[in-house]
This record gives structure tokens, sequence and C-alpha cells, in this order.
């Protein structure tokens, strides 16, 4: 049989000898594109930091020109639309620690007793089942839970504190922070077992050999190697609980109230937001500018807590 | 329990003496964390069950509209048509009897026929005005024939059951002309607006309409919560979600691959790494304030499907990001080694070998994106997603009048009532939707919750059903796929 | 002849007849013993007697089982699912059978201490890491304590180098000094025996030899069973020795014995460089 200069299967020497060449130059610059393009969707993220802090900040200039940051700072009371509007932020930062603290109360203990028990007393194949199912607990919408704090939990406290002489309002953050901490368990319970179960197995072993119980390695030997991974799992679950916002919204009423006091309504910075945005704010007016620094005052005690969890987390990585 | 020197013996009692008391805190440790996570689960449980038990009834609830009302769905009068020989009757379904005769009057009369001197329901009045009701006698001509009982029927507003007297109503024979008539269908049921007192059992229909059943999912949002449905928040939440996905699951995935496989390691790429992670604790509240400021006002792109698709498209990026990255760091690198050495460029061994041994692990985070997604509340209600919604975004492709041919004929019309009518023609809007007006289910869920009325809230409790079967359904997908995928590969 | 260690069909028969038995008074005894892990049966019917106050030495090439006999001494299997003991191992004078299932482990392990192979102090001072046997017992007697510790300290010639720091960190100090530390953890406690996993593996010549020291040191006091790699280690310290071979033991007599005029030709292999 003949080979034919046409011959798709085994082109002639000539063609040979360019082709290569010819496609090289053509494939550097689809790589090129390809690569650059990929850069782009890598360096979104940064474009996207820099949109929220643009805005943050396009808001927030005129705003601390028209109420002075001492007025912002130096005020219990956040009445905007009053007629003597008060922008006092730390009746919300209030709210916020105060639902925090209750979310925490919960959520430390039962987190890392739950992340114990199931890193060292649960037998593999039961934590293959539990984890995840835990891990729903974090899936369901903060507006589900927003339903259950206001209408299943306020209503049963009510009723227990009723018997010790305490009248809990419907709207109270007793009920919220509660269900917040039970929101943010799995959250502390995954980060808290991951932590454990990165300390290295000798190190169990040493602690078992021993004689020491497994509560006892739990207690005296995985804790303290695992702390600054525990303490990066507390302080992300502080950073989801100081910026949760249904929950808060929800049951624990959108009145903002200097208080530290669980048991009574009061609002959150970002409930406050929910508050100003359900009605209808006049945009370029004070008010509306108003909600941008309050979100901006969350935005840096949420990024406090962010980039000390990540090297926190960074560090205990790096160190087995 | 000993100290000291003892516990430091071989004697074998005395150390199991000591162990004992040892064990049993570690045994009383493991039953606190065990039941701290049956705690945890147990609140699941109660919040599943809860919302089962509130929000079931409301979920199968179905009423009855007019098929050319657009959405605020109310009782009507209602009844059906049928042909009896030659002549139509109307047959009413029970009314609530409204009379001045005193109640222990009127319950002497339960159970049998009566006649009854009434004006009859007009409109959506349900309430049957009644001056004299008297026990029928064989053969009488009143206003109406019917038999008195009781009823258990729900309070529209609270939900609770209170007993009313009601009148069945014989069928009534009826008097109309034809082209009322014309759309009845034997025996079907219809909205009427009856007119005229009622003489021998006759009465006189104004107009009639056909009833179309709906249910809680093709129902609009309605004042009346036994009305009400979450018609126009599930399509919402499927188009929000689209938008989204379109949105952060390329974005996300070409950023993962490019900070796996491309990224330099250098200052640049540790700032974006820092960043992700970041992003991915940034509150979701803050989202809605970069959307309403940046989305709303500076692009000016509106209250739409649009805007919210982008804003949670941007809120769960990092999810999607993340996910990309762990799952392309889990192929061994001799993968990509292999393909590197057999002459592959580097897109080509992405393209060939690190995107599609990845798949499952990028799907999984993608899924679980969407799953958080769904959820978000706070960033829509910031850009001011909370209104009353009873339309849909327009379709993409739909049969209607062109504006133009309409104006024309409106004109034509006001000097020749005989014009011709313009003709329906199929018009393609495939991004029209993308500006519509939206709700989602997390947004109606948190309306009805604002609510006063408890029947609202059991409303509420039905979206949450709905809503955490969408949520912890695609969860449970992601934590199948992980599953079978560790399963399946071992490098 | 053998020349390979690759296939079983090369393997001498194990005559058991030969072994040596008598060993002068027991401390512990493994008898009919074997391991699987899960399916995988990897001690194969062993029996060899534990000499007390004597130092034991499991040889043999990787893989041949001879950690996972020992780390059976103190029950360390029963932390993974899956792991199944048949056979006994006594332990005297009480005669009780460590892999017992009755037997808690914990109170086996209080009494058979064991060291690994890389050094695993406690994040804990150097204190906390020798007293940490005494803490876990619920001991509170401070000067109890300090005084095992310091004794312990002595004991595997650590004391010295760290009196004056006991409170900075155990990670501070060089491998050798944290496996002395990890030996003068398991002595606090005054075991009846205490098990070597290859304590030497990851260290420097320099602290081998002070290990070595010590072991020959220790055996005044304390039964050893000792696994290592190294068969010089073994001949220099060990006063019995033990050769195992795919799971099951092919000689056990005295060291001397052992290096010198081996009885199976599989031993006489290894000893002398040829596999392993």
């Amino acid at each position: 049989m003949s080979v034919l200069p046409s011959d798709p299967i085994i082109p002639p020497a000539t063609q040979i000898s360019f082709a290569p060449e010819r496609r090289s130059i053509g494939q550097r610059r689809k790589e090129w594109f390809i690569e650059a393009a990929l850069f782009l969707a890598g360096a979104s993220s940064v474009l996207i930091t820099l949109g929220i802090v643009f805005v943050l900040l396009y808001e927030c200039i005129p705003f601390f020109q028209e109420v002075s940051p001492a007025k912002f700072f130096g005020d219990t009371m956040w009445a905007p639309v009053f007629d003597d509007a008060r922008f006092g932020i730390w009746s919300l930062i209030a709210g916020t620690l105060t639902t925090t603290v209750v979310a925490l109360v919960v959520a430390i203990p039962v987190g890392t007793i739950s992340a114990i028990w199931l890193s060292e007393y649960c037998k593999p194949g039961i934590r293959e089942i539990i984890k995840p199912v835990l891990e729903l607990l974090s899936a369901v919408p903060t507006v589900v839970y927003g339903y259950f704090a206001l209408l299943v939990v306020t209503p049963i406290l009510q009723w227990l504190l009723a018997k010790v002489g305490i009248d809990l309002p419907g709207f109270n953050m007793l009920s919220a922070g509660l269900v917040m901490g039970i929101m943010i368990v799995p959250y502390v319970a995954s980060l808290s077992e991951d932590a454990m179960r990165a300390v290295p197995m000798q190190m169990r072993e040493g602690s078992y050999a021993m004689g020491a119980t497994r509560f006892q390695t739990a207690v005296r030997v995985l804790i303290p190697a695992a702390l600054s991974g525990l303490t990066a799992a507390y302080i992300l679950g502080i950073s989801r609980a100081v910026g949760e916002t249904m929950i808060v919204a929800i049951a624990a009423g959108l009145r903002p109230q200097f208080t530290f006091n669980p048991t009574d309504e009061a609002a959150s910075i970002s409930a406050a937001i929910v508050q100003a945005t359900l009605g209808d704010l006049p945009h370029d007016s004070t008010p509306y500018r108003g909600i941008f620094a309050a979100g901006l005052v969350l935005m840096l005690m949420t990024l406090f807590f962010n980039i000390a969890g990540y090297f926190l987390r960074k560090r205990y990585r790096e160190a087995y | 329990m000993p100290s000291g020197k003892e516990l430091l013996t071989s004697d074998t009692t005395l150390l199991r003496r000591q162990l004992a008391s040892r064990k049993r805190s570690d045994m009383l440790f493991g039953i606190t964390g065990l039941s701290f996570i049956a705690l945890s689960l147990l609140v699941l449980f109660a919040l599943g069950i809860n919302l089962l038990v509130e929000g079931w009834g409301p979920l199968w609830q179905t009423h009855e509209i007019k098929s050319d009302a657009s959405g605020f769905g109310r009782r009507e009068t209602v009844g059906s048509l049928r042909k009896v020989g030659e002549r139509w009757e109307l047959h009413l379904d029970t009314l609530q009897l409204k009379s001045s005769t005193p109640e222990a009057e009127l319950e002497k009369l339960i159970g049998k026929k009566v006649v009854v001197d009434a004006r009859l329901p007009r409109g959506t009045d349900r309430e049957l005005d009644a001056e004299t009701i008297a026990v029928a006698a064989p053969g009488t001509t009143g206003a109406i024939i019917g038999t008195i009982g009781t009823s258990m029927v729900k309070d529209e507003q609270t939900r609770e059951a209170k007993r009313t007297l009601v009148i069945a109503p014989e069928p009534m024979s009826i008097e109309a002309d034809g082209e009322v008539l014309a759309g009845a269908t034997d025996g079907g049921r219809y909205a009427v607006e009856v007119t005229g007192k009622p003489d021998s059992g006759k009465v006189g229909i104004s107009s009639i309409v056909s009833l179309v059943t709906k249910n809680f999912f093709t129902s609009y949002p309605s004042r009346f919560p036994q009305a009400a449905g979450i018609l126009s928040a599930w399509v919402g939440t499927l188009l929000v979600m689209f938008v989204t996905m379109v949105l952060a699951v390329p974005l996300g995935v070409a950023a993962g691959v490019y900070l796996e496989e491309y990224a330099p390691k250098n200052r640049l790429t540790a700032i974006i790494e820092v960043n992700i992670a970041n992003l991915a604790g940034v509150p979701s509240i803050i989202w809605g304030l970069m959307a309403l400021g940046l989305f709303v006002y500076i692009l000016d792109l509106g209250r739409s499907v649009l805007t919210a698709g982008m804003t949670l498209g941007l809120l769960v990026l990092p999810i999607v990001i993340i996910a990309t990255r762990e799952a392309i760091r889990s192929i061994p690198n001799t993968i990509r080694e292999a393909a590197i050495g057999l002459g592959a460029t580097k897109w080509q061994t992405v393209r060939y070998h690190i995107l599609p041994y990845s798949m499952s692990g990028i799907l999984t985070g993608a899924i679980i994106a969407m799953s958080r997604a769904i959820g978000e509340t706070a960033p829509l209600v910031t850009i001011g997603a909370l209104t009353f919604i009873a339309f849909l975004p327009p379709p993409p492709a739909e049969y209607r009048v062109a504006d133009a041919d309409r104006a024309a004929y409106s004109e034509a019309a006001s000097a020749n009532a005989d014009a011709p009518k313009p003709t329906a023609t199929l018009h393609f809007q495939p991004f029209r939707w993308l500006g519509s007006g939206y709700t989602v289910m997390p947004i109606q869920l948190f309306q009805w919750i604002s609510r006063p009325q408890k029947a609202f809230h059991e409303n509420a409790a039905a979206a949450g059903i709905v809503l955490l079967v969408m949520t912890l359904g695609l969860n449970a997908v992601a934590i199948a796929i992980r599953y079978r995928l560790r399963k399946a590969i071992k490098w | 002849m053998v020349t390979t260690p690759t296939g079983s069909a090369t393997l001498a028969p194990v005559d058991s007849s030969v072994m040596l038995r008598d060993v002068g008074p027991l401390k512990a005894e493994v008898k009919n013993f074997s391991f699987y892990y899960d399916k995988f049966r990897a001690l194969k019917n062993i029996n060899m007697p534990i000499a007390e106050k004597k130092v034991t030495a499991l040889i043999g090439p990787s893989g041949c089982g001879k950690s996972t006999l020992l780390r059976s001494f103190n029950r360390m299997h029963d932390l993974y699912a899956n792991n199944r003991y048949e056979g006994e191992i006594m332990l005297y004078p009480e005669g009780i059978n460590l892999v017992g299932r009755e037997l808690e482990p914990i109170e086996i392990r209080m009494r058979c201490s064991m060291v690994f192979q890389k050094p695993n102090p406690f994040p804990k001072s150097i204190y906390e890491n020798v007293a940490y046997g005494m803490r876990v017992r619920g001991i509170s007697d401070k000067s109890l304590i300090e005084h095992r510790v310091e004794h312990a300290l002595k004991g595997a010639a650590l004391w010295d180098e760290v009196k004056d720091r006991l409170h900075s960190s155990g990670n501070s100090l060089s491998g050798g000094q944290q496996q002395r530390l990890c030996i003068a953890r398991a002595l606090a406690t005054q075991p009846e025996v205490l098990l070597m996993d290859e304590p030497t593996a990851a260290l420097d010549p320099m602290s081998t030899s002070r290990i070595e020291d010590l072991v020959t040191e220790l055996e005044k006091t304390v039964t050893i069973v000792i696994v290592t790699h190294n068969m010089h280690q073994a001949a220099r310290i060990s006063d019995h020795t033990a050769f195992m071979y795919l799971g099951e033991l092919i000689e056990f007599d005295e060291t001397e014995k052992i290096f010198t005029n081996p009885s199976n030709p599989m031993t006489e292999s290894y000893v002398t460089g040829r596999f392993g």
C-alpha cells in the first residue's frame, strides 16, 4: 500500500518538522491565557475583600463626618431614627457580647467534651456515623433556629424561670444565646476533634503505657498538647456567634438596649442592621450610613477573631 | 481512697482498689460526653418534631380559589352546578347560620328540615343571614330548604376549632342566561355570585367562576393563613440558587485550581490564602451590607434575583474554593508527575487528571455551599427582599400580546367596538427573570414568624419543614458522596 | 543453608525441643501465644520464658513481630479495634494472664511500663513528665513525688543534666535526653517489667551507648524486655535473646549461645548478617 502525501495518519516529513513548533506556540498562548484566567479567579477573593472594605468605608467616612466618633463610641444608646438621633454603638456591642457569652457557655463545654468523647471514647465506626449527623446541626438554617428559639425554647424558659420568680419577656437574649450555642456545638466539636486527633499517636500510647485512663489521657496530655488547636476552635466559634444574625433578630428582639442581663430584650449589631433594613430606610441618610458604621465595627471584631484563629490553627498544624 | 506510698505498690488488691475509683471517673466522663452528644442530637430531634407537629397540618392544607384570581386567595361562596333534566341546579356547600333566633331555639332544630327566610350570601360572604327559621312542612315553598346541623370549623385567624350552626341547603334550581352558564360543566365546583331575593328556591346568578384547588406549594402568600403558601418562595429559591451556582462554582473551582496548581509560593499567594480563610468567616450580614451598597445602589441592579444570587454566590465562594483545594490536595504528586512526564502541559494535566479525580470532592463542596446559601436569610433581608411577593418572575419564553399591539387595540376599540383583538405571540425573554422581584424560603419563614397570629407560626413551621428537607437533603447527598469517595479511592 | 529470606519455603522447621527452657527464676512466660491484626495472624504460637531481673532481647528482621510481641505485654494493642490475642502471657509471682480478657489493661500497664522507639515526652515540664505515672494514680503527696522524680531521674542518668531546669519543657531536651526522660517516666512508678521498643533507634551513637549502660544498670532492679534492630546491641546488653522471623520464634537461648553457636541455620544467617 502506498502512502499518499495527504495521508492524515502519517504526514510528510516536511509537515512534521513544522507542526510541533507551530502547535507549541498556540499551545503556549493558550496555556498563558488559561493561567491568566485562573489567576484572576484566584485574585477575585482579594477583589471581593476590597469591595467589602470599599463599601463600608464609602458609607462610614461621611457618617463619621456627620456623627463624631466620640459620639459613636462614647454613647450607650442606639436610636438612629429618633428626632434626637443617637448612635451609641455600646448598646449594640453589649447585646452582641451578652448573646455570644451565653452561646459560648453552652458551646465550649459541650463542644469540647463531645470532641473528647468522639476522639477518645468512641469506636471509629460509630464516629463515622455520629460526626456527620452532629454536623447537620450546623447545617440547619439559622432562621429555623430563630423559630425554635422564639416559639419553643422561650416558652420553656419562661415556664422554668417563673418557678424561681423571674419574669422572662417574650424576646430575650438568653433563649437566643442558648440556641446559638447549640448551633455552634458541632463547629467547636469538629474543630476540637481535629486538633486532638492531630496529636500524634505516640503521645497517647505514652500516656496509656503509664497506666492512665482515657479520661486522664485526655485531660492531662491531649488537651495541653492540642491547646492551640482548641483555642482556635473556640475563637472561630466566638466569631460565628458574634456575627450570627437571624437567631438574635428573631428571638432577642430588635430593640437596642444597653444591658448585659441575658433575661432582657436587646439587639446585637447584626440585629440592629436587620431592624434598620426591614423598614424603608431612606438611602443617603445618616441612619442608613449608621448601619454601615455598625457593620464596620462587627467586621473588625470578627476579623480579629478570624485572623487569630487562622494563625493558631496554622501553628498546631505545623507543630506535628 | 488510699494515698501516698501505698499507691506505688505492686500489691494487686490495692492496685485494683485504687483503679476502681479511677475507672469510675473515666466512665463518668464517658457518660457525660455521650450525653452531651445525645443532648445536641436531641435538640435537632426536638426541632424536627416540633416543626412536624406544628407544620404538618398547614403543609397539606388546600383551599379553593377562583381560577382567575391572581393570588389573594380567599374562601368563596362555593357550590357545584348540576344539570337535572332541562334545569340547572345549584348545590351550595354548607353555610354558617347567622340568625336573631336564640341559640337554644335553633339547637332544637338540629337535624330537622327547615324553611329559612334569608338573604343568600353574596360574593365572599359565607354567612347566611336568616330572618325566620321554621320547621318545613311537606310541600312548603319557602326560601331555602335545608338541614340544620352543627359543624366544628377552624377559625381562620387563630386556627382554633369553633362549634357553629350550619345549614346544608337543598339544591336550588337556578335561572341564569346561557352565557353565564356556558362555561359551567356538570358537577364542577364554582364560585358563584347570586343575586336577587330567592323566591321558591329559585335564584339568579350574576357571575360564575370555576374553582381551582391550591395547596401549600402552589399558593402565593396571603393575608389569610389557611390560603397562604410558598409558591413564590420556592420558585424564588430555585432561581436565586441557580444564579448563585453559576457564579460561585466556576469561579471557586478556578480559584482553587489556581491556588493549588499554579500559584507560586510568594507573598501574594500567602495574602490570598489568609484572605480566603477570612472571607469564609465574614458574617453573612456584612455580605448583605456590601450587596446593599455595591449592587443595589452603586451598580443599581435593584432588589432583584440577580442581586440576591450574586450576593449569595460571593458569600459561598470561599466554601467552594476551600473544598476544591482540599480535593485537589488529596491527589498524590505521582499523578501530576506521570502526566507531565508523558509530555502533558500544565493545563492538560489539570483538565484530564486533576479535575476529573477531584470531581467528587468539588461536587461535595458545591453541594454544601448550596445548602448554606439556601438557608441564608440575613443578607437578603439587608438587600430588601422582605416584601410581599404574590407573583412569579417572568418565564424565559411566554405567549403574550405585545405591548404595542395592546396599545393599538385599546385605541381602535375606543373607536370601534368590533375591532379585531390582537393575537398573542411567543416572546423570548431569557434574562428578564434576573431583574424581577423575588422572595425565598427563609425570607418567607422569617415573615411568618414575625406575625403575631399563631396560625402564621404554623405556616412558618410548615415552611421550616420544607427548608429543612432541602438543606438536610443536600447535606445528606454530600455526606453520601464523601463516604463513597473515601471507600472508592485508594491512592 | 538459607540464603534468601523471601520465601517461607526456605524456612527451616522450628524445633522447640532444643530451645532453652530453664532460665532461673521466672518473671513472665509466653505460652502458646498468637496475635491477630483482624484476620492477619502476626504472631504464631510463641513460647518463651522471661527471666526475672535479666535483660531479654527480641531480635529479627523488620516485620517479624518482635514489636507486636512486646506491645502485647502491656496490652497496647487494646487501643486499636479488631486486634485479638490467643494463648497466654503469664506474669509471676501471682501467675496472672496478662492478655486475659478479664484483666484490666490499665492494671497491667501500671506494672509493666513501656519505652517507645521515638522519644515521646508529654508537652509538660520535665518534672511533670516524670511525675505523670504517679499523678494518674492519684498520688498527691508532694514530698513523695519529689523524692520519686529525683530517684527516677537519677536512675535514668539524667538528674545531673536537668536538675537545674526541672520545670522547663520536656521538648527542650535533646533526643537522647528525651529518651532518658521517657525511661525515667517509666521508672518513676517502680514497674516490675520495663518494656523497651527499639529505644535507641532514633538516637545518635553517643546517646545510644548511654542508654545501653543504663539498661545494664537497671537490670539489677527490674526485669527488662527489649526489642532491638541492632544485633550488636542485643549481644552487648542482653542475657537471653529470642530470634523471631515472620511471626514465629525461631530460637531462644542465652545470648552468648545465639551469637556464637546458634542451633538453627536461620538464626545463624541472621546474626552473621546474611539477611535482615
